[in-house]
């Protein structure tokens, strides 16, 4: 989120906030973000926000590592160090499948991980900067941008508060 | 009100808000331990000391400190190593096959069976390491440019894909167990009265924020590690089994080999999860999260498991006598169904096929204290089919010159002790220090799930 006063709905049950956030964008208003103990299923279609594209990374990463073994197998053997084992084939594609495979999964889980720390920025010790304390224990919050116009403001705290917010508040992120 | 399935009891049992579901789960956190804990504890800590004079024999005397011998090369190491490695299946089988299959009734005991899948995998990873004799070697079976030419490990080798499963496999478990515990940590460090224990789980947590795009990402990320692991799981037992399966000693020459395994995992992680979250529930007072249905649909799945278990079993029997191979028809009829270890094979038999049946009854799945007992009997049954499996097809092989016992030395039982100690060391720091229970997931079946009813 950029430098800005974000005005917070804050709702202590899922239903009012799902219910609270479909009502507010029938209005046209732009949800920044939604603050929640658990993930609500479907969030993202709900209140319209970024959906992950993780899923497309951990393909990427999964072609990318399933080649690069199996070019790292075949080099190995065939080319850097070729040794006969028993009498079998340097190069055998079935016997390369399993470790393949394993190396794969090895790979495609770390690299996903890695993005998934990189993207969220997560660090040891970096701190929280809960939006509000609550958030992690039984509130759920919904954040919109402060509009310029004290009608626009005032309207959105309305429609916060007709729709089941317990209360509404106002906070300047940095 | 919402509509409540007549098929499935509540996963929380009370009208619980999400606070009083926090405060419940994390109390233990804030309590001081009882003195069972410490005792248990220090219990734990002494089966260590043993485990690791016994390690230290093994390493400045060498291998010859145990009870093997010519024949039976592989001893109690191998057979704790498999047994070790498929209570580490309990994680996976909960955690992240139930995830993929979306069972929501796993959100309860997925995190204490993620954790004893740590810590088993851990006292299983020893047990190689430990049989190398030159520990201080063991680097050599890793794939690195080295001045033997270089000479490079044999890639297509069970033993080498074994290493490489299991290391990744600790990996994906670990790493699925920590991001699992993140939303955990924040709580925990919100509620935390002291500057210590605030500076720690903050640390931990690494700046989760409880927004919709980290969960969106958090969500992402399970699933991934889930889908990978998953196929994981299925091939690292299976390349134990090859481990078996692809020498020539009778017994272990099988196709069955790796299915069964594989299954043998996840029967010994379930009846692991089942000893465990029993103690846990009662110890911890957490009835209303794990409650008896969760044990029941445990028993449930372990039923089916052991009917796959018994056909296993059979098909073996069936299929070496059907072979016609005298080496085979020897090794099962001669030195398992009947001859000097006959004993542990009926008990494997017993307690792996024929006990968990008592579970078919609804009587037996209610109480807890049978239960308890059954799931103990599965574990030690497993044992028996690893030891029968090594120790059987070892002995009496194919020059009855080379026949021989093995009874395992002083130090190998110490070494096993080691290992339990940690497990249980483990897991009492686990339930002292960390959630035992997933409070993010807890609370997002809480309300289609629980006694409490919704209106729309």
């Amino acid at each position: 989120m950029s430098k800005s006063t974000l005005i917070l709905g804050v709702f202590k049950d899922e239903n009012l906030m799902v219910d609270a956030i479909k009502k507010i964008r029938e209005k046209s208003i732009k949800i920044e973000e939604v603050f929640m103990p658990y993930p609500v299923h479907n969030i993202e279609d709900i209140a319209g926000l970024h959906k992950t594209r993780l899923y497309g990374a951990a393909l990427l990463f999964g072609i990318f590592a399933a080649t690069s073994v199996f070019y790292f197998l075949y080099w190995a053997t065939v080319k850097s160090y070729p040794l006969v084992y028993g009498g079998k084939p340097i190069f055998s594609i079935p016997s390369d499948i399993v470790i393949t495979f394993v190396l794969t999964i090895n790979i495609t889980s770390g690299l996903s991980v890695i993005a998934f720390f990189i993207i969220n920025k997560f660090y040891p010790g970096k701190d929280s900067n809960l939006i509000d304390p609550r958030v992690v224990d039984d509130t759920f919050v919904v954040a919109i941008h402060k509009p310029e116009s004290i009608e626009d403001t005032n309207l959105i705290n309305e429609l916060f508060m007709t729709n089941g917010a317990i209360e509404v508040n106002e906070k300047f992120i940095q | 009100m919402i509509y409540e399935s007549p098929v499935r009891d509540p996963y929380v049992i009370g009208e619980k808000s999400y606070h009083q579901i926090t405060e419940d789960i994390l109390k233990p956190i804030d309590k001081t331990p009882s003195k069972a804990w410490y005792i248990v504890l220090y219990i734990s800590i002494v089966a260590m000391c043993i485990g690791g004079y016994s390690l230290y024999k093994t390493f400045t005397v060498g291998i010859g400190t145990w009870g093997l011998n010519n024949s039976v090369t592989w001893g109690w190491g191998i057979i704790n190593f498999v047994w070790w490695i498929g209570i580490g299946h309990a994680g996976t089988a909960f955690s992240i096959f139930l995830l993929v299959l979306r069972q929501k009734w796993r959100t309860s005991i997925n995190r204490s069976a993620e954790a004893m899948t740590i810590f088993a995998i851990i006292c299983a990873g020893l047990y190689p390491m430990a049989h190398m004799g030159r520990i201080w070697l063991c680097f050599y079976i890793f794939p690195y440019p080295n001045t033997r030419g270089p000479l490079w490990v044999n890639f297509n080798s069970p033993l080498f894909w074994d290493v490489v499963a299991i290391g990744t496999y600790v990996l994906a478990s670990a790493t699925f167990w920590y991001l699992g515990m993140m939303p955990d940590f924040v709580t925990i460090k919100e509620r935390a009265k002291t500057k210590l224990s605030k500076f720690i789980y903050g640390t931990l947590s690494l700046g989760w924020n409880a927004s919709s795009k980290t969960w969106n990402r958090y969500e992402a990320i399970s699933y991934i590690l889930g889908g990978l692991a998953a196929a994981l799981v299925v091939s690292v037992h299976s390349i134990v089994a090859m481990d078996f399966a692809t020498s020539v000693i009778p017994g272990w020459h099988t196709t069955i080999f790796p299915p069964f395994f594989v299954v043998g995992a996840i029967f010994s992680g379930f009846s692991m999860v089942l000893t465990l979250v029993i103690i846990m529930r009662k110890a911890f007072n957490l009835q209303d999260y794990i409650t008896s249905s969760h044990i029941d649909a445990i028993t449930r799945i372990l039923v089916f498991i052991s009917l796959i278990m018994g056909i296993a079993y059979l098909t073996e029997l069936f299929i070496s006598w059907y072979s016609g191979n005298g080496f085979e028809i020897f090794t099962f009829y001669r030195n398992r169904v009947t001859g000097t270890y006959s004993i542990p094979f009926w008990l494997m038999i017993f307690f792996n096929a024929v006990l968990p049946q008592l579970f078919w009854s609804k009587k037996f799945r209610n109480n807890l204290t049978l239960v308890f007992i059954i799931s103990l009997c599965v574990n030690i049954g497993m044992w028996f089919e690893r030891f029968i499996i090594v120790v059987t097809s070892l002995s009496k092989d194919y020059l009855p010159a080379n026949w021989t016992t093995y009874t395992p030395s002083i130090i190998e039982v110490g070494i096993f002790i080691g290992t339990l100690g940690f497990f249980v060391f483990g897991l009492c720091l686990f339930l002292r220090f960390l959630p035992i229970i997933a409070v993010s997931e807890v609370k997002s079946v809480t309300k289609r799930t629980s006694e409490t009813p919704l209106e729309h």
